[in-house]
């Protein structure tokens, strides 16, 4: 049941930051290095931003009913605006040069886009996932806990009724060490995959 | 072969450049220099088509210049010039992935090889042969300096536009990318003009030094006038012999033009 508990979560967990991570990458990428594009869906993204996710469950449980896909969009929608703000604006703020060396070596705007925004978008992509990981735990642990049938913020609520510390103590120290376990595999699969963005830290 | 005609630059109300008229022959190495403020970089985004001048035009070998940013002209900043996320190697081969492959900006194959080989060449040119696999941030800034060189020239530009290049070097290390720029200026037939804080280097480089400052000034609308070129020396042999040679075995270029 533990296993079962587990997998549950972070199945959802992993899910929901996927979608966000995808969202957040197209729609962050279209923001930043495209400025019509940026100032039209801008204030968008921010009116969604500001909307406190938790807020939203009630409407995403009508809407989506009590299964799976609630969870999971309300992980989506609690961390994909931030995500994408992050993204657009690393994008939108690097310098200006680039983008002129860009043109002048031949390069057409979908050329500046590939070469040279979304190669330096992906390292600050994997950098706002590890910090919405702590967000994306929270909303996964309130939805879990209001409906759900398995799933780890299920059993911490559930044996709440009964006072069981000797159950929830072990799951919250479990939960834990899976958001570290992430974290680490974060940090080190951007170290290894974008080295030149670290290099001033080693 | 570059012409200005009566270039305005204006920002609203604010006029930068005014009644900029130019005629810069092929193989001339030209120096801007100038107060803050002046219009130098202005003038240098003009020609690089970076920005549409308000008034005038401009024309190459007689056809009018696109306010566009292309191939035929290279360009170095002081900063920025090299892209962080790829190697050296990488930053070279851009400009040949970007030309020889719209869509993908990717080379695979023998066309890679080919690349591969003609971005070695040139990183020979400007002593990084060496250093093909390390990233930007590994590399001190004459180094990174030498790269975006190497990176513009890839290209093959006519024109090489240089925004005070070597402004953010140490001294002895701007000594041997002077030396560097003549070579590479004289091998590849280019033109440059660069823009530069630091006059004798650019009475030391240059074959035509332009001073950029404000004819008239109105104390109460300082905006109102812009900047045009106060002084325009061609250096002939005399006159170039005449300021101090900078060391590290810098030639100046006498030839007046061809």
């Amino acid at each position: 049941m533990f296993w079962a508990v587990t997998l549950a979560g972070v199945w959802r967990l992993g899910l929901g930051l996927g979608l966000a991570t995808t969202t957040a990458l197209l729609v962050g990428l279209v923001v930043g290095a495209l400025p019509p594009v940026g100032s039209a869906l801008g204030p968008l993204v921010t009116a969604i931003a500001v909307i406190p996710p938790i807020a939203l469950l009630p409407i995403l449980f009508i809407v989506f009913g009590l299964g799976e896909v609630a969870k999971v969009a309300l992980i989506v929608i609690g961390v994909a605006p931030f995500m994408v703000r992050d993204v657009a604006g690393h994008i939108g703020s690097l310098p200006r040069e680039q983008v002129v060396k860009a043109l002048t070596l031949g390069a057409n705007s979908w050329g500046v886009v590939l070469r040279v925004a979304l190669p330096q978008a992906l390292p600050r992509l994997f950098e706002a996932l590890r910090l919405s990981l702590g967000p994306a735990w929270v909303f996964l642990i309130s939805a879990e806990a209001i409906a759900a049938d398995v799933g780890l913020g299920y059993r911490i609520f559930l044996v709440r009724r009964y006072l069981a510390m000797d159950v929830i103590i072990p799951y919250v120290a479990w939960i834990a060490l899976l958001a570290v376990v992430m974290d680490l595999a974060l940090s080190n699969g951007s170290r290894r995959l974008f080295g030149w963005a670290h290099a001033g830290a080693r | 072969m570059l012409n200005l005609q009566n270039i305005w630059v204006e920002y609203g109300e604010k006029v930068v450049l005014e009644r900029v008229s130019l005629d810069i022959t092929e193989g001339s190495f030209i120096s801007i220099i100038g107060p803050s403020g002046a219009g130098k970089s202005s003038l240098l985004r003009v020609i690089l088509g970076q920005e549409a001048p308000s008034r005038g035009t401009i024309t190459l070998d007689g056809a009018p210049l696109p306010a566009e940013c292309g191939p035929d002209r290279g360009v170095v900043f002081q900063r920025y010039s090299v892209f962080p996320h790829l190697t050296v190697l990488g930053n070279v081969l851009l400009g040949l992935e970007f030309s020889s492959s719209p869509l993908i900006a990717r080379l695979f194959g023998s066309a890679r090889r080919a690349a591969m080989a003609e971005a070695e060449a040139m990183l020979e040119q400007v002593g990084l042969a060496d250093s093909r696999n390390l990233y930007p941030a590994q590399m001190s800034g004459g180094m990174q300096q030498r790269l975006a060189i190497a990176q513009a020239l890839i290209k093959r530009p006519r024109i090489l536009l240089l925004d005070e290049p070597f402004g953010a070097l140490d001294p002895g290390i701007r000594g041997d990318m002077h030396a560097l720029i003549t070579r590479l200026w004289r091998e590849h037939g280019l033109t440059i003009i660069m823009v530069t804080h630091d006059i004798k280097e650019a009475f030391s480089l240059g074959t035509r030094v332009l001073t950029l400052d404000k004819r008239r000034h109105d104390p109460h609308a300082p905006q109102r006038y812009g900047a045009g070129v106060v002084y325009d020396l061609e250096l002939t042999r005399k006159q170039a012999a005449e300021p101090p040679i900078a060391p590290l075995g810098i030639t100046i270029d006498t030839k007046v033009n061809t």
